[in-house]
Formats: structure tokens, C-alpha cells, sequence
């Protein structure tokens, strides 16, 4: 493919652009949308497994089917709820 | 005695409640027999965890109801083994959903959440759901043998209760679904379907929802009390409590009712009590009152019994 | 003088900056190590821990970082001449935010990515955490208050930027919506974003907004009314789901920030502008003097708390390699310095085209400080004028960018509040504000918006300057702080702390002596709002002063007993 056509040119120019601009200007979005829905995750399983967090649970038994499907990682999640987090810090001045 | 709650007497599940030892049982067990009698397809269900009905209709009976009669149906249900049997099923339902490595964490959740505090009460409203939702394919007329006052406030106010639990947790869940679903759109990719999760909240929710309907809109509470000064207390306290959370109260029963004509220490008692009755009647005259005399040995036969539900339906019940 | 001299001049000195003194603080005093595995690769998790390039850490450290504060304090600044704005903004950056935001990302980066806050409570002590919560909480009840008098003064000077500002929020939820939606790439939606926010501009221009009549038939001023409008949004705006608006306004912003750095870049170097200010400026005998008020006025643009922010709780925990710290939080410094100098520029060349003309926006210090931020937007309309665009269109061009980023913050800046809030209330056990969103969003609302209303900027009140000034001295505390958390740090691992001691001590001294001087100011002008407010923030800075203290004292007597070894490999 070494005969490129103008068009394929600026396609690929247009591609580059697009993969940079997404780097620098759509990532931090995402990343603010996989932490928000993260953190909505977690608290929703907090509010499932409270007692897993020493809390008492008066929905223990309405909710135990669900709990199959919450504790895939729920190592990382412990790990997490014991961080001290201060917001979202994404804050300028 | 008439009712003035026209409602009352139509209502499909009666519930017996007062103070340990006062003969819920026994009057739970000849309303449903007199129910039966009638014709009605009759359920008698045992809530107490310390279970007497067996004993009263002198049958072994468990979770699941057994017919005594044409048409007389009775159970008594056991939260902790409810309980037990759910952890186990979804348990098994689990062995095939995750992988394998997940099972020994989910099998110790679920543990810690059938010893929760809360959990037996649960179960048994969840059992009584089951026995309330087969109305009216399988039985007419539900009796409910509650545990004593303070269980019974309790179960009965457990599905109000729970609702806006299971309500917050949807709401939560819901949120963090529509965040996926938009951070899925950023990303570039298709949606994951319906979430299981929120099927089985909105079905709890729904199971939930149709049981505080039934028991505010089909239930009755009977209160049952000895002509005493502690019990009459309790009873007041409970009534209120009841009309409190919107449950209707259908008549009062008080039992043991020493005769009039009585000689020695029943006569006393027969005069202590006079007065009793009298604040008895002045407090929930309105909505009936039935008495039933003390009987000469406990009331544990058939005879026994259809005698007492023969006292009930001369008051009208 | 050309503008382009001190462009040079100021760039030139920034550069050695970067050169030497950050490659100095990287191998004497923070002591980077490349081998050093960094929480993005040790806790990596893929959605905060993420190793990044370290030119992609920089775009997201820089756009997160930049806002309207570094602007609006250096144009209030000029106030007192053009020279010892730039002289400060230039010291500011290179030895106090340079040392500043680079110290508080490799802190935190040493510290499992932890944010300023935590860090204050491990390093320097357990009630620190505390002072650090009352100082944000200040911090962002003023920044709130004076952005809304900020954006309430260019809707009022502007009112053909009413439509587009307003038009930007259906906007960003709609750009947000298309893109969840269709799943298509950002970019092509970002361009047409822009250019829609840009043409939304031209129909602002023709139906310019305006609420006199509303003011008028409620007998209040103007910018009032836009002051309680902009606050009630915010209380709304706050509590929607980031992806509704939050998010995909950021994204349009972060593309105006670029926009907007060329225009000014490239109209300077093509319109070849003078300034016209003086150097050192002969103010009226009454106006407040520039020292040690100078080192309040500019917060942000010579060192900005808020960095710490972000540097410790965001772009630590992307940082693929110890030794990024230095390009991406030095060069984050040196960014919002370049801001600081652009806004200098804009009030003193690109806004004015004779002396006479700019003795005139600033003849007082009330009138300099309520006019800054409408200087600068002309400043920025007279460059874009240079590239041949119409004064009328760069002005509202500008305003939208300054309104734009100043409302980001507001909305962020509650959300935070709310956090703050929540924590304090939960400190002292007030029940209701720990559990109610609404109630905790009600008070990080009301309390800016009662300071907001104060009268200010007029004949009658106080200069918006005095805000502006209270708000850079809970700025300064801030980053007093993360000083203090970095000194403490510096001096436990052996190295010597005098590079951050001295910003440290400057910036204490300067804030708590402004302080004083601001707190007598207003007892004898019996400002019973201001004075309270004064007291408060000057008790945090001597707690602050004698947390620092104590926490220094007990580094430097321990360094003899017990080494703390992490010694880079790269030093020997």
C-alpha cells in the first residue's frame, strides 16, 4: 500500500487528530464518567452488603439474591471504601 | 353483638394478636374452624415462633399447609427455616452463575446476611406472602396466629417498612445504570441490556408493595385480652399502635371471662374483673366486643373449640 | 514598551526556571527516583490509576488547573503599576507555585496518591486534617462568592453575552446526550459544539440581554439580579449527575482554554501592542498600599492552593514515572503563571490605547478592582482585534470564555463545598447537614450568595478588590499548607527544605500581616461582615503558622535519630 490516495492521506492525518484529541480532551471525560459510575457501584453494593461493612442490615434477606452478583471484586471494593477520598478534586482555580 | 366496622367481616386474612398466653391461639383456631364451617375455604397459619397451634388442633404441622378437614387448611411457618431455604437456593442458583472462585465469598455473604437482625422477621412475611398470594385460587379465608403483640406490630409494619428501603436501593441502582449507560455511549460501545439486578429489586418491591396492600386493605386484627388491668394496658398501647400505621382492628375478644354466678375466689375475681370489662367495653365498645367464659378445662378438642366459634358467631362474627 | 518584551522577558525567565531551579528541586530536594514504582502502576485500577504519557498528564493537570482566578487577581493588580505584578507573578511562579505544585504531586505520589488533606493529617499532624477542611471550606465559600460577582459584573458590562452563556448549557447537554447516544467519536461533535458557541455569540449581539428593568422594579442593582440567578443555577446545576452537564461543559471549556491562549498568544505577537500603564503606578494617597496587599491580590497566577487540590488528588495517581513530576507540575505552575502574565498584558496594553485611558479604569482601587475583569475581556477583544477580529464580537468572545470558566468552578466548587460540609458537619455531629444533599448544597449556596450580595464596588461599601483579597488569603493558607506538608516531608527525608521554607515563610508572613492590615480596615470602616470573616481566616493562619511549627520542629530534631531511607538510585 505504498500508492496512497490524497483521500487516504487525509484520512489518516484526520484519524492522528482524532486520537490525540481524544487523549487530551475527551480521556479526562471518560475518566470522570468510570469514576462517577464507579462510585455510584460501590455505594449501591455498600447499601446491599452493609453488613459486610459492620453495619446493621435491616433488608438483609429482601436483598440476598443480589448478592451472587456483587461480590466479583470485591476485593478492590473493600480496599476502596477504606480510602479516605475528598471528591472529586478536578477543581480549578 | 353487632359490628360497626361493616368492612371488617368482609375482610379475607384476620390476624389474632395480644399478650403471650392469653388464647390467640385457641380463638385463632375455632374462628378459622368456624369459618370453615361455613363453607369458605380456610387457612390457619401459625406465625409464633414458640408454635402452639399444632397442639391446639392435636396435629404435627410445618411450613407447608396440610388439610384437616374439607376445606380446613393449617400450617405454621418458621422464619429461620424460610430463611435457610432461600440461602440454599440461591446458593445453588449462584454454584452456575459466577465462577467458581467467587462461590466460598458468596456463600459467607450470604451467612452474614441470614444472621442479620431483621432477617427471620423477613422470612416469615415472605412465607406469609406466598400463603397470602394464593388467595383466592386456593383458600377463601386466611386466620393468622400472630406472636405476641410486639412481633406482631412488627411483621405487620415490616412490609411499609422495607418498601422505601428496596425503593432507595432501586433509585441507587438506577443511577449508577444510567452513568454506565452514558460512559458506555462515550466509550463507543452497546448497552448491556436489562440489569438483573433491578428485575429482582423491582420484584421484591412489587412482592412487598402487595402485601402492605393486603394487610391494609384486606386484613383485620382481632386483639384478644384476659379481663385484666396489665392486659387491657397492652391492649390500648397495641390498638393504637395498630390504627397508628393504618391497620383496621375488627373486634375484641376477651377471654376467660369468670362466670357471674361464681362462689369463693372466682367471685372475687368475677368483681375485679366487672370493672375491667366495663372500661374494656367503654374503650372498644365501638367496634365490638366478644367474651368468652372461662372454661372448665383448656380447650385443646374439637368440641372445645367449635364450641368457643360457636360463641363467635352468636356475637355476629 | 512593546508587550512582547516582557512575553520574552517573563518566558525567558520562566524557561531557566524550568531548566535549572526544577532540576535542582528534582534532584536535591523531592530526590526523584525512576525506578521508583508510582501508585498509577502499583494500585493500577484503570480508571483513577491509570499510567499516562506525561505531555497527555500535563493537558489534563494544566486544563483542570486553569481558570478565571489567575486572571482576575494579576488585572486588579496592575492596579499598583505593571512591574510588581510581573515581578511577583514571575518570583511567584518560578520559586513558591513551582515548588508548590511539583512538591504537592511528588508528596502524594510518596504517599499512595493520597490527597493534601490525608497528607496533612499523616505528615504534619492529626488536627491538621481539620485545619485543612476550614481552610478549604473558606476557600471555596469565597471563590464562590466572588466568581458570581465576577460573572454578575460582565453579564451587566456585557449583555449581548447573556444569550450565548445561557445558550452553552443546552449546548454542553446536548453535545453530552448526542455522543452517549450515537456512540460516535468526540471530536467532530467538540468542533461543532464550538463553532455553534461561537455563532450563539452573533445572536447574543443582536439581542442583547439586559435586567435593568427587573432591577429596577425590584430596586435592587443589576448585577444582584444576576447574582442570585447565577447562584440558584449553580444550586441546581450542582446537584445533576456529572455526565448531564458538569461533564461535557468541562469538555467545551477545555477546547475554549486552548482557543483562547492562541488568540492571546498570536494577537500579541502579530499586533505588536504597547503598554501604556505605568511600571509603578502613583496611587491615591487613600488606596490600600501594595505592600504586603500585592501577595493577596495575586493568589493564583504566582501560587495557587488549589494545585495542591488537584496535583495530590488527581494527577498523582496517573504519574507513569516519579521523575513526570517535574515537567508535568513545575510546567503546570509555569502554565498558570503564563496566564497571570497574558491577563497583565491584556490591562495594560491590549485594553487601553494611552495612559490617560487606563488612569481611568484604574483611578481608584474600587473602580480598579470592580472593572478588572472587563478590562481584561477588552484587553483580549483588542488582541483578537489584531487577528482582525471585531472588537465588538472578541469582547463577548471573551466575557463567554471568563463566564465560562468562572461558572465551571462555581459548579464544582459547591460539589466540593458539599463534600466539605458533610465532613465538617460530621466533625462536630450536626446530623442533618451529614445526611441531606439539599441542605448541605443550601448552606455551600447560601453563605457565598449573602457574600456576594454585600454591597461592593460602588461609592457605598467596600471595593470587590477587599473580597478578592480575603479570597487570596484563604488561597495563600492553602498553600501555605501543602508547603507545610512538603517542608515537613523534605526535611524527615534528610534533604534541605530551605527551597520550600522560604515560599513557605514568605507567603505566611505576607498573608497574616495582609490580614491584620485588612482586619483593622474594616473595624474602623465597621464592615461587620468583612471583620468577622478577617478574624476567622486570620486565627486558621496563626493555627496554621503554629501547626507548621511544630510539625518542622519535630522533623528537624528526629532527622538525627532516625533516617527515613529512600534515597534515590539515580543520585549517587
Amino acid at each position: 500500500m505504498n500508492t496512497r490516495s490524497p483521500g487516504a492521506a487525509i484520512a489518516a492525518a484526520w484519524r492522528r487528530i482524532e486520537a490525540f484529541h481524544d487523549e487530551m480532551f475527551v480521556a479526562p471525560w471518560r475518566q470522570a464518567l468510570e469514576r462517577e459510575a464507579r462510585r455510584q457501584d460501590d455505594t449501591f453494593r455498600a447499601l446491599v452488603m452493609l453488613d459486610a461493612l459492620g453495619v446493621e442490615n435491616p433488608v438483609a434477606y429482601e436483598t440476598m439474591e443480589l448478592i451472587p452478583y456483587l461480590v466479583g471484586d470485591l476485593h478492590d471494593w473493600h480496599r476502596r471504601m477504606g480510602q479516605s477520598t475528598f471528591g472529586d478534586p478536578g477543581m480549578c482555580c | 353483638m353487632l359490628l360497626t366496622d361493616p368492612t371488617a367481616a368482609q375482610r379475607t386474612v384476620s390476624f389474632f394478636g395480644g399478650k403471650g398466653g392469653v388464647g390467640k391461639t385457641t380463638l385463632a383456631a375455632s374462628y378459622a374452624l368456624l369459618l370453615a364451617g361455613r363453607g369458605h375455604r380456610t387457612l390457619v397459619v401459625s406465625t409464633d415462633p414458640a408454635h402452639s397451634l399444632g397442639d391446639v388442633l392435636g396435629a404435627s404441622l410445618d411450613d407447608e399447609p396440610v388439610e384437616l378437614d374439607g376445606g380446613f387448611w393449617a400450617c405454621e411457618i418458621d422464619g429461620e427455616k424460610v430463611a435457610r431455604r432461600r440461602v440454599e437456593q440461591i446458593g445453588e442458583e449462584a454454584q452456575e452463575a459466577v465462577p467458581r472462585e467467587v462461590v466460598p465469598a458468596v456463600e459467607r455473604h450470604l451467612d452474614r446476611a441470614a444472621a442479620s437482625p431483621g432477617t427471620v422477621e423477613s422470612a416469615l412475611v415472605d412465607r406469609l406472602t406466598d400463603l397470602l398470594d394464593d388467595l383466592p385460587a386456593r383458600w377463601d379465608r386466611i386466620v393468622v396466629d400472630s406472636a405476641p403483640t410486639g412481633h406482631m406490630l412488627r411483621l405487620l409494619s415490616l412490609p411499609a417498612l422495607l418498601t422505601p428501603w428496596i425503593e432507595g436501593l432501586v433509585r441507587q441502582r438506577e443511577q449508577a445504570r444510567g452513568t454506565e449507560r452514558m460512559l458506555s455511549g462515550l466509550l463507543g460501545r452497546r448497552n448491556t441490556g436489562p440489569d438483573p439486578l433491578l428485575r429482582r429489586l423491582h420484584d421484591r418491591r412489587t412482592r412487598l408493595e402487595r402485601t402492605r396492600h393486603r394487610l391494609l386493605d384486606e386484613s383485620v386484627v382481632h386483639l384478644v385480652l384476659v379481663p385484666e388491668r396489665l392486659p387491657l394496658a397492652e391492649t390500648e398501647r397495641a390498638a393504637q399502635a395498630l390504627t397508628d400505621a393504618g391497620i383496621t382492628l375488627g373486634p375484641v375478644a376477651v377471654n376467660r371471662v369468670s362466670p357471674p354466678d361464681a362462689e369463693g375466689l372466682l367471685a372475687d375475681r368475677a368483681r375485679q374483673e366487672a370493672q375491667v370489662r366495663a372500661d374494656i367495653h367503654e374503650r372498644f365498645g365501638d367496634r365490638g366486643t366478644v367474651e368468652i367464659p372461662l372454661l372448665r378445662g383448656e380447650p385443646t378438642t374439637r368440641t372445645g373449640l367449635t364450641g368457643i366459634a360457636e360463641i363467635l358467631a352468636n356475637a355476629g362474627w | 514598551m512593546p508587550a512582547i518584551v516582557p512575553v520574552l522577558v517573563v518566558l525567558g525567565i520562566f524557561y531557566l526556571g524550568y531548566r535549572y531551579y526544577s532540576s535542582y528541586l528534582a534532584r536535591r530536594v523531592y530526590g526523584l527516583d525512576p525506578e521508583f514504582v508510582t501508585p498509577s502502576h502499583a494500585m493500577r485500577d484503570g480508571v483513577d490509576f491509570v499510567p499516562t504519557n506525561k505531555h497527555v498528564l500535563f493537558g489534563h493537570h494544566f486544563t483542570s488547573v486553569a481558570g478565571a482566578a489567575p486572571i482576575v487577581g494579576p488585572a486588579v493588580a496592575v492596579f499598583w503599576g505593571w512591574g510588581p505584578a510581573l515581578l511577583w507573578i514571575t518570583l511567584g511562579t518560578v520559586f513558591a507555585a513551582g515548588v508548590h505544585d511539583f512538591g504537592s504531586l511528588v508528596v502524594s505520589v510518596r504517599h499512595k496518591a493520597q490527597s493534601i488533606g490525608t497528607l496533612a493529617h499523616d505528615i504534619v499532624s492529626r488536627r491538621a486534617r481539620t485545619l485543612f477542611l476550614l481552610i478549604i471550606f473558606f476557600l471555596l465559600t469565597l471563590v464562590n462568592a466572588v466568581f458570581a460577582v465576577v460573572i454578575g459584573n460582565l453579564l451587566v458590562a456585557n449583555p449581548a453575552a447573556v444569550i450565548p452563556i445561557f445558550l452553552q448549557i443546552p449546548l454542553a447537554i446536548g453535545i453530552g446526550q448526542y455522543i452517549y447516544r450515537t456512540r460516535s467519536s468526540a471530536l467532530f461533535p467538540a468542533i461543532v459544539g464550538v463553532l455553534l458557541l461561537y455563532l450563539a455569540i452573533l445572536l447574543g449581539m443582536v439581542l442583547p440581554i439586559s435586567v435593568a428593568p427587573l432591577a429596577g422594579a425590584l430596586g435592587v442593582s443589576e448585577r444582584a439580579v444576576w447574582i442570585v440567578i447565577l447562584f440558584a443555577y449553580t444550586f441546581i446545576a450542582s446537584q445533576l449527575p456529572v455526565w448531564v452537564l458538569l461533564q461535557p461543559r468541562d469538555y467545551i471549556n477545555s477546547h475554549q482554554l486552548f482557543i483562547a491562549l492562541g488568540v492571546i498568544l498570536l494577537g500579541i505577537v502579530v499586533g505588536f501592542d504597547r503598554i501604556v500603564a505605568p511600571v509603578v503606578n502613583d496611587v491615591p494617597a487613600d488606596a490600600p498600599h501594595w505592600f504586603p496587599l500585592l501577595f493577596i491580590t495575586i493568589a493564583c497566577g504566582a501560587v495557587s492552593g488549589f494545585h495542591s487540590l488537584v496535583a495530590s488528588g488527581t494527577s498523582s495517581k496517573q504519574l507513569a514515572k516519579e521523575t513526570d513530576a517535574r515537567y508535568v507540575g513545575y510546567m503546570g505552575a509555569l502554565g498558570e503563571g503564563s496566564l497571570a502574565l497574558a491577563a497583565v498584558l491584556a490591562v495594560t496594553a491590549g485594553a487601553v490605547a494611552s495612559t490617560a485611558e487606563w488612569n481611568q479604569l484604574y483611578s481608584s482601587f474600587s473602580v480598579a478592582s470592580g472593572g478588572a475583569t472587563q478590562n481584561f475581556v477588552e484587553g483580549v477583544a483588542g488582541f483578537a482585534n489584531n487577528l482582525g477580529l471585531p472588537i465588538a464580537y472578541g469582547t463577548v468572545f471573551a466575557a463567554v470564555v471568563v463566564i465560562s470558566f468562572a461558572a465551571t468552578t462555581m459548579d464544582t466548587g459547591v460539589r466540593l463545598q458539599r463534600y466539605v460540609v458533610q465532613e465538617i458537619a460530621e466533625t462536630v455531629r450536626i446530623r442533618p447537614l451529614t445526611r441531606n444533599i439539599a441542605a448541605a448544597t443550601a448552606v455551600a449556596v447560601l453563605i457565598p450568595l449573602a457574600l456576594a450580595l454585600l454591597p461592593g464596588g460602588g461609592e457605598k461599601g467596600y471595593a470587590f478588590g477587599v473580597l478578592w483579597q480575603l479570597f487570596g488569603t484563604t488561597n495563600q493558607l492553602t498553600a501555605g499548607l501543602a508547603l507545610a506538608v512538603i517542608a515537613v516531608w523534605v526535611t524527615k527525608r534528610r534533604r534541605n527544605p530551605i527551597a520550600v521554607l522560604v515560599p513557605l515563610v514568605f507567603l505566611l508572613f505576607m498573608t497574616t500581616w495582609a490580614l491584620v492590615i485588612n482586619m483593622i480596615e474594616f473595624i474602623e470602616a465597621q464592615q461587620w461582615v468583612l471583620a468577622p470573616l478577617d478574624v476567622i481566616i486570620f486565627v486558621l493562619a496563626i493555627w496554621l503558622i503554629v501547626e507548621a511549627a511544630l510539625a518542622l520542629w519535630q522533623a528537624w530534631s528526629s532527622r538525627t535519630s532516625e533516617p527515613e531511607r529512600e534515597a534515590p538510585l539515580s543520585e549517587s
